[in-house]
């Protein structure tokens, strides 16, 4: 059987909220899902995009039961890796945001989300430009629980991602 | 049910050209994929990228210098690279240098928002290739910070022809 990808769901904001949650799109359908995306935010000030799952009673988990590991690849020569364990969200790795056309864009992997028999994967690739400099973003995530994942939430601190912002999932045949 | 990665354009080099050129990006898709396999230049160099536009009808090269780019050189021999530079007019997809024939580079791109006049060209790049006696490979990213419309993207190595490899240019459908 050909391998492809299988588009589940998109999303795209109104621009009236700092959060972005996307539900039921993980099933027993797949196991792993690839997701696009790409944030602008309505301040001009820089903001980190943190990503967080949502359960099957589309809950937004917020358990501190992330670890992460990214590396920030700026072009003006300052390479940064980031990790923690024990999060209570994947804090900043999906690339730093700005007022269009700046942003950051990326995609990630999502391996055995709906499986409650086995942790939640994330590995995930981004390049993003703020405040006038680029970066390259490369990282790999993962929740400690086995709950059964359905969705995702992409979410600022406090500014909004405009309209210009959309999260694509797909799952990968 | 159809598939999502869509193949909208595809050049198989069996001899010497001075550049690849794959069009066929517009609005119709948010995101392209681009799949290099065993690109090799005649002899061995620094493979490059350069999205184009439309100019009267003709895919062109866009060479101002607006590309910023930075990647981790992962290499089997000595420490990992931190490669990286601004206002360029090109992005250094190898940084080092391509072996030819055996070089054989390999690449899988992902394009954001570059038809989107309103927004900067995004991209996201992973490679591996032999660079004389080691593998080597990129991960990181690019933009070309010039909110325009663009419908392409340009291989080429640095004054050596492509003797050989596939390119292949995907849209992800939604």
């Amino acid at each position: 059987m050909a391998t492809n990808l299988q588009f589940i769901k998109n999303l795209t904001p109104t621009g009236s909220s700092s959060s972005l949650s996307i539900t039921d799109v993980f099933s027993a359908q797949y196991d792993v899902y690839v997701v696009t995306y790409t944030i602008t935010t309505d301040s001009g000030s820089p903001k980190d995009v943190h990503l967080r799952l949502i359960n099957s009673s589309d809950t937004i988990v917020t358990n501190a039961n992330y670890d992460y590991a990214y590396q920030q690849m700026n072009n003006a020569g300052s390479f940064t890796e980031t990790r923690a364990t024990g999060q209570d969200k994947i804090t900043g790795m999906l690339g730093a945001t700005d007022f269009p056309p700046e942003g950051t864009a990326g995609k990630f992997e999502i391996y055995n989300p709906f499986s409650s028999s086995s942790y939640t994967f994330i590995s995930q690739q981004a390049s993003n430009r703020h405040n006038g400099a680029e970066a390259g973003w490369k990282g790999i995530a993962v929740l400690k629980e086995t709950t059964s994942i359905t969705g995702l939430n992409m979410f600022l601190s406090s500014t909004n991602p405009t309209n210009e912002s959309y999260i694509n999932v797909y799952g990968v045949k | 049910m159809s598939g999502s990665l869509i193949k909208i354009d595809e050049e198989i080099v069996t001899s010497a050209v001075a550049s690849v050129t794959l069009t066929g990006i517009d609005s119709t898709y948010d995101v392209y994929m681009v799949k290099l396999n065993n690109v090799s230049p005649a002899t061995a160099n620094i493979f490059r990228a350069r999205i184009t536009k439309d100019v009267t009808g003709t895919p062109t090269p866009q060479t101002t210098t607006n590309y910023d780019f930075a990647f981790k050189g992962f290499k089997t021999s000595g420490s990992f690279e931190n490669n990286y530079n601004s206002n360029q007019n090109y992005i250094d997809v190898s940084d080092s240098y391509v072996n030819a024939s055996t070089g054989n580079a390999n690449l899988i791109m992902y394009i954001f928002n570059a038809n989107n006049s309103s927004e900067y060209t995004f991209l996201t790049i992973e490679t591996s290739h032999y660079a004389g006696a080691e593998l080597y490979g990129n991960q990181g990213g690019a933009v070309y910070t010039v909110a325009e419309a663009h419908n392409g993207i340009q291989f080429y190595f640095d004054a050596i022809n492509t003797d050989a490899g596939t390119f292949s240019l995907y849209g992800l459908n939604k």
